[in-house]
């Protein structure tokens, strides 16, 4: 959105879930125009992650065999993507879940069901917020 | 791999009705894994339909479909609360999953709306519906009588269940309450919190209150009233705040035209606007904005400062120029250093941009606010293009609010209809361009001779309502024969055709308890009076 901030250009996107995996991949490209690779697993993100190079993650937190704090403690592991900001996706969203999430070291936490229309600018605004923005 | 808002909407549509096709057989599924009445229920088919569940809430969630969505949800919650607990599912438990379950699969055969997806971002509220609840039934006869005569739909209720039942059914565009039979409207505000609660967006409600205190306004503000109008009051006032609140949630949304320089961005910013319920066209390129206007004429521009071929600013001046255009509210997407650059340069000021990156919130509101301006504004300018005078609705509007003074202060008011003899014929012998000039000509004599403080509105077709006020019908039968002998004496039309023409005038005046209503219907029954009588006759109704 603009020259002050780094571009935000490569997301990972991790859910088991293949409807709203379609639905976030779709919304995320369209209305963002950023290239987005979809894992359906917290192994399969592990594996493809650094093949990706992502400068965002985005991870749900209920998934049936990895779950989501599991897969990001897996990622944080990993050298080349320590410092790769990863924002989780639940739809609990209670304020005591999303404290233990900020906890771990996530970025952000975002409310599912999300709306297609807007989540590629929530996306945005997270990413340039953690590059100093304070709008 | 960038495209478009109807992109996105066309490729989500497929993926629902997918979810739709496939639905049947996860809902089987569901069935199979619940609890049954007799036997076990082991731990693997109460993980597995816990995980069904789970994923049958996001995903209809996802594509808007709530009442499904939340009953997966129900099944969840209380399959994660049986499973928290080390023993297996209890007896109660167990039934209640399964009930859970049951209400899930049936949601498709019971209710045919649980499965429907939700309205696009607002409920389908029907146009000027409007709900009335009221325990005084002949106020609420009263009040809904006049509501009719302003274009409303309304429907009365005497106790709040019966409101709450109906609005289940259509969701009215506003909800009317009648406190002022309470010293405290506690009654009224308990109805507006059940009629609101869980509800998003709220529906607008407005309230009636027997007091005009600090203390009952601030009650009403918490409950998240709308608007607070102390009772009585009078109807033109009430019905200007409920216009307010149907036109701002109205079934036309805001109309938004996007100009950017980065077709990506421009596509984002759309897309923000339609979640917030507007309609938004993205603009193909700077030079042909004109064309876009024409295709899709906004409520408001929004564009950015810095374009391939000139800047925003300029195009906003040439844009400005066309008189359609001219009342047309642009807002500039621009740099912190673009926004100085053409401040400096331009006649444009500080309020007009918005400093990129802006966040969604403050963009939507932004537009929203600027949009709703322009809507208002043509309200209120409620000029006839044509003749310049007032329009209908804008004179019905003063006619009740001229009613309503002349009341208070015991004055004479006088509302006389003129209309334009043998209108038709003239027309279609002289053609429509002449038929207009007559009407212009009226409509200029009568502002040039009749008082600022008088009030000239156009009826519709040849007609035209002038109200006077402080004026008693015998002055208004003097003050109308003179404009009579002055338009007699003028002739219209172009170079190769003159032409004289008349009117004639049918004059009422307000009586107490006369409702605007009333006296127009007055004044037209006299109207045809004079119309009898033959060309340029003026009748006064007898009192």
């Amino acid at each position: 959105m603009s020259e002050r901030f780094p571009p935000l250009g490569r997301i990972l996107y991790v859910d088991d879930e293949p409807d709203i995996r379609e639905v976030a991949k779709i919304a995320l490209e369209v209305m963002g125009g950023f290239t987005v690779h979809a894992c359906e697993s917290g192994e399969m993100a592990l594996a493809d992650a650094p093949g990706f190079n992502p400068d965002l993650i985005l991870l749900d937190v209920m998934m049936p065999s990895m779950d989501g704090p599991e897969t990001f403690a897996a990622l944080r592991q990993i050298d080349a993507l320590n410092d790769v900001p990863i924002v989780f996706f639940t739809a609990k969203a209670q304020r005591a879940e999303v404290q233990a999430l900020l906890e771990l070291g996530a970025l952000d936490v975002l409310a599912k069901p999300f709306d297609p229309m807007t989540v590629a600018q929530t996306v945005s605004e997270i990413w340039m917020r953690h590059h100093g923005w304070d709008g | 791999m960038a495209g478009t808002v109807e992109d996105l909407q066309r490729r989500l549509a497929v993926l629902r009705d997918q979810f739709v096709h496939e639905l049947p057989q996860r809902l089987s599924r569901v069935g199979a894994l619940k609890p049954r009445t007799n036997g076990p229920w082991g731990d693997e088919a109460a993980a597995d339909l816990r995980l069904l569940a789970h994923s049958i809430k996001g995903s209809a969630g996802t594509f808007g479909f709530t009442e499904l969505s939340a009953r997966a949800a129900r099944l969840e919650r209380l399959i994660a609360q049986a499973m928290a607990q080390i023993a297996t599912a209890s007896a109660d438990q167990k039934r209640a999953i399964r009930d859970a379950a049951d209400a899930l699969t049936n949601a498709g055969t019971i209710d045919s709306s649980a499965i429907q997806p939700a309205a696009p971002r607002r409920p389908g509220r029907a146009t000027k519906t409007l709900y009335l609840l009221d325990e005084d039934a002949e106020r609420s006869i009263g009040l809904i009588e006049q509501l009719r005569q302003y274009g409303y739909h309304p429907e009365g209720f005497a106790t709040p269940e019966a409101l709450l039942i109906a609005v289940a059914e259509l969701e009215p565009v506003v909800v009317l309450i009648d406190g002022s039979g309470e010293d405290t409207p506690e009654r009224a505000i308990a109805a507006v919190t059940a009629l609101n609660a869980d509800r998003d967006p709220p529906i607008p409600t407005v309230l009636l209150a027997g007091r005009g205190d600090i203390g009952a306004r601030l009650a009403a503000v918490r409950a998240g009233i709308d608007i607070f109008l102390p009772w009585p009051a009078e109807t033109s006032e009430l019905i200007g705040q409920l216009d307010q609140l149907a036109t701002l949630d109205d079934h036309a949304p805001y109309r938004v035209l996007v100009l950017g320089a980065d077709p990506v961005e421009a596509n984002r910013t759309a897309g923000l606007l339609e979640a917030a319920g507007m309609r938004t066209r993205v603009a193909p390129a700077s030079l042909r904005i004109l064309e876009a206007l024409a295709d899709f004429p906004p409520d408001m521009l929004l564009m950015d400062a810095a374009l391939p071929d000139c800047t925003g600013t300029e195009l906003g001046a040439v844009i400005h120029q066309f008189p359609t255009w001219s009342n047309l509210p642009i807002l500039f997407l621009a740099s912190a250093a673009e926004v100085e650059r053409q401040l400096a340069s331009a006649h444009a000021s500080a309020d007009d941009f918005l400093v990129k990156p802006v966040a969604a919130n403050r963009l939507r509101a932004a537009v929203a606010s600027r949009a709703e301006r322009r809507r208002a504004l043509r309200a209120l300018i409620a000029q006839d293009p044509l003749t310049g005078l007032l329009t209908h609705r804008a004179i019905d509007r003063r006619i009740e609010a001229e009613i309503a003074r002349a009341e208070r202060m015991d004055r004479p008011l006088t509302l006389a209809i003129l209309d334009i003899d043998r209108f038709r014929s003239l027309n279609q012998h002289h053609g429509y361009p002449v038929g207009d000039g007559v009407l212009r000509s009226l409509a200029l004599l009568l502002r040039r001779r009749l008082r600022r403080s008088d009030l000239i509105g156009r009826f519709g077709g040849d007609r035209i309502a002038v109200l006077l006020p402080e004026t008693g019908t015998d002055m208004a039968e003097e003050l109308v024969d003179r404009i009579r002998i002055a338009f007699a004496g003028m002739s219209h039309g172009g170079a190769d055709t003159m032409v004289s023409a008349s009117f004639s005038t049918g004059i009422a005046a307000s009586r107490r308890g006369r409702s605007a209503a009333e006296l127009i219907r007055a004044a037209e029954l006299t109207l045809l009076e004079a119309k009898k009588h033959g060309d340029g006759a003026i009748r006064v109704e007898e009192s």
